[in-house]
């Protein structure tokens, strides 16, 4: 009972114990702040990657692309029809994105898809900004630009297609998102996003909102092309929806021969939504367009050779697939590479006399997290590594403690005698301090975990705040981070085995106070006042 | 059964002072007997507190024995020994010196007796009180108790031990002290609260290390006065002091001088 007794009452009254406490609470935040950080940002790493490429992806690793990818299609939902939701191709190219509104010309990853395939593959539906508050409005076939104008007697409004929309999600929204779209209603017209009013001198009193011609197929584009992130969190955006953007391709013949002698295609597509991954390097580079269109576009559709009619089939360079809850990617894959194999063996003759036999050989099927494999593991390591770091300047908080207890053992050396003149084991008396530097360890521990969590919840909010203060404190940089904001999720695991390691750590400090504490010779200690 | 309730026999103790050795006590004999007032007289430096240490278990003799009821309390004992040898070397194995005193500690049992009996059987009481400064009037007379109670037993027995140490405090006159701390009480007063602490497990021998040194003439007298009440109700007490007149109050008085009993009174 003494034991308890007095180590509590140690706690309580020896103020330099309080030091104690203080570094296993800081290093006890701070080892918690590293681990949420760097879990955080693998575990978006890894929603991320998945949310972006669906379970299985099957790609050959170039431009050109490779053929046979709707034969294999058809022929996976034919099979596996309880398996496979949704699959769908994707072309990915590189092209120029030119903004002739205000002359801004940027490099860009041209990507083709098909929009609604798409959105049973992926998460890429609930990173668009307009098909949120517009559902259904957002199309990669022909549009036209919406211009607001005034209806009743001068109430500004949008045309109705995207009035009805708004209204429609206005009903069904929850509290929240209702919040969420009340902060971005802009003044004029009193809904989300950017419109452009109606070009007419007295357009607020008798003309109707109305879409402007011409009609151009339409482009989703990052959101980082063409929005800035605010302090808030939140995207300005420099363009109307609907603005006119103009893409130039570089096609690749099947052999992969870009065909720059012919001239490299221009087109225009309107601005009709924007989309964010939420991983910089994408979202800065990314433009979305018709599988169909660009396949024509780049001359990758199927076509037949005038000069010997042979028919040369249609290629994309990558194919999303998503299977049904329940099923594992993995026996999934095994099935799916058979049926690959199968097509490509039945087809190989006619491949071979158009294509390079890599362009076939080299096609291979992985799930999500067997394509991210090297930067998943890379930013393993990195988390490991950089907990070992900050684990090992941890360790100075059991030298901390180690020293206290020794400064407080000197102290009491007297007491100590005391105590054991009293009966007390030298057992007994090296239990207080291991006791000591438990209770140390479980206060310190408490109060870091709590430091640590909050600091790690309200970490984009503190980066805001001294980037409010001075511009050069944000230290996350979401073009180095790939991610524009910090991780701030606390895993309740991280938190028991980080508190545990602390009332250990403490303990194991207190160890060599706790030794001299029993060695100490009662007659030694007691002898004068 | 025997009325000897503690015998020394052939005591020798030597203190090492750097490389000097300083042999305290020389073979000192004392037997004391059930409820008898013992006082050892000598000047200072003659082993008199080392004698009372090495009777009351708190220290190891050299040589010779103490017996309590008959029963050996060193036996199997080794007296301390200071560690020596080279630094360096002494730093290199640190770490292994400290996991083996760990384990020594954890396995080592040999004291436990000693300790028991400072605990149960033997209460004391020093010229400089020796109280926790951390702790009240109230906490520091319940400390023994706490030693030899678990946390359940603690729970279990908390009342009866607390009401106790109410009735010691009021009978040594501080029933209105008890959440005083060491330094908000007077020299007179701590040395009572150092005697009920003594008392708080019913100790069998009282041993009071010159319990009025650190007095004045009057308040000494008080002391002495608690310690001849407590003797006329059969608790034995061993006493040193180099008081002449602090020796008279005893039914017995043995001087030391040179590290041996001298003479013996009545």
């Amino acid at each position: 009972m003494y034991k308890l007794f007095l180590c509590l009452r140690y706690l309580r009254r020896r103020r330099i114990a309080f030091f104690a406490v203080a570094a296993v609470c800081l290093c006890v935040a701070m080892v918690l702040i590293v681990v949420s950080v760097m879990g955080g940002f693998l575990q978006m790493v890894k929603d991320r990657s998945r949310g972006m490429l669906g379970d299985l992806v099957v790609e050959n690793g170039t431009l050109q692309g490779f053929p046979y990818y709707q034969e294999f299609i058809d022929e996976l939902k034919l099979a596996m029809p309880d398996q496979i939701e949704e699959a769908t191709p994707v072309i990915i190219t590189y092209g120029v994105l030119r903004f002739p509104i205000d002359q801004i010309t940027k490099p860009a990853q041209i990507v083709g898809i098909r929009l609604h395939e798409t959105y049973r593959v992926n998460d890429f539906k609930n990173g668009l900004y307009y098909e949120k508050y517009y559902p259904e409005t957002t199309t990669l076939g022909p549009w036209k630009e919406p211009a607001y104008g005034a209806v009743e007697g001068g109430k500004i409004a949008l045309p109705p297609e995207l009035e009805g929309a708004w209204q429609r999600w206005w009903a069904q929204a929850t509290p929240a998102q209702r919040k969420k779209a009340d902060a971005e209603r802009r003044m004029d017209y009193d809904r989300p996003g950017y419109y452009r009013p109606i070009p007419h001198e007295n357009y607020l009193v008798d003309v109707s909102p109305t879409w402007l011609e011409p009609e151009l197929p339409g482009i989703i584009l990052g959101t980082d092309l063409c929005a800035r992130r605010l302090d808030t969190g939140d995207y300005r955006r420099f363009y109307w929806r609907g603005t006119r953007v103009s893409l130039t391709f570089v096609p690749f013949s099947p052999t992969g021969q870009p065909r720059t002698a012919t001239g490299m295609p221009n087109k225009l597509f309107r601005y009709v939504d924007d989309a964010r991954t939420g991983i910089y390097d994408i979202d800065s580079m990314s433009v979305y367009v018709d599988f169909d269109m660009l396949q024509e576009v780049v001359e990758m559709n199927t076509v037949v050779d005038e000069d010997t009619g042979q028919r040369i089939p249609g290629r994309a360079t990558q194919i999303q697939i998503k299977v049904t809850h329940g099923t594992d990617p993995i026996k999934a894959l095994d099935q799916a590479q058979k049926i690959w194999n199968r097509i490509a063996s039945h087809n190989r003759a006619e491949a071979l006399r158009i294509f390079s036999p890599e362009v076939l050989d080299m096609v291979e099927i992985r799930t999500w997290e067997q394509k991210q494999e090297r930067f998943i593991a890379a930013v393993k390591k990195e988390k490991h590594l950089v907990t070992i770091l900050f684990g090992v300047i941890s360790v100075v908080a059991v030298f901390l403690v180690g020293c206290i207890f020794y400064m407080i053992v000197q102290q009491k050396t007297r007491d100590i005698g005391v105590i054991k003149s009293v009966g007390a084991t030298s057992r007994g008396v090296a239990g207080i301090f291991l006791t000591y530097g438990a209770a140390v360890g479980v206060v310190g521990g408490a109060l870091g975990t709590l430091l640590g969590t909050l600091f790690v919840w309200y970490i984009n909010d503190i980066q805001d705040l001294l980037a409010w203060i001075s511009p050069q404190a944000r230290v996350w940089n979401p073009e180095v981070y790939s991610f524009d904001v910090i991780p701030n999720q606390v895993r309740p695991v991280d938190v028991l085995v980080i508190y545990g390691i602390a009332i250990a750590a403490s303990m194991i400090g207190s160890v060599i106070a706790a030794i001299r504490a029993a060695e100490v010779w009662p007659v030694e200690a007691i002898r004068y006042e | 059964m025997s009325d000897v309730i503690l015998q020394a026999s052939g005591l020798h103790k030597t203190y090492h002072l750097g490389n000097a050795k300083v042999q305290v006590l020389k073979g000192v004999s004392l037997t004391v007997q059930r409820g008898e007032f013992v006082t050892v007289m000598g000047a200072s430096g003659s082993g008199k507190s080392t004698l009372l240490h090495l009777l009351g278990a708190l220290d190891i003799p050299d040589r010779g024995t103490v017996a309590f009821h008959n029963t050996d309390l060193f036996a199997g004992c080794k007296p301390p020994t200071t560690t020596t040898g080279s630094t360096s070397l002494y730093v290199a194995a640190y770490p292994a010196i400290i996991v083996y005193k760990l384990l020594r500690l954890l396995i080592d049992r040999s004291s436990d007796q000693r300790d028991y009996h400072r605990n149960v059987h033997f209460g004391f009481v020093f010229q400089f009180y020796h109280l926790l400064p951390e702790c009240n009037t109230l906490e520091n007379v319940l400390l023994p108790a706490m030693v030899c109670h678990s946390v359940p037993g603690w729970l279990a027995n908390r009342s009866r031990v607390v009401a106790r140490a109410h009735d010691l405090l009021k009978w040594v006159g501080l029933e209105h002290r008890l959440r005083h701390r060491p330094n908000e009480l007077s020299g007179g007063e701590r040395q009572r609260v150092a005697i009920a602490r003594a008392l708080i497990n019913g100790p069998q021998v009282l041993l009071a290390d010159e319990p009025t040194g650190n007095l004045d003439a009057k308040t000494g007298a008080g002391i002495l006065e608690l310690l001849h009440k407590l003797n006329s109700q059969g608790q034995t007490i061993v006493m040193v002091t180099h008081d002449p007149k602090v020796a008279s109050a005893a039914d017995r008085v043995v001087t030391l001088e040179d590290g041996r009993i001298h003479a013996r009174g009545a």
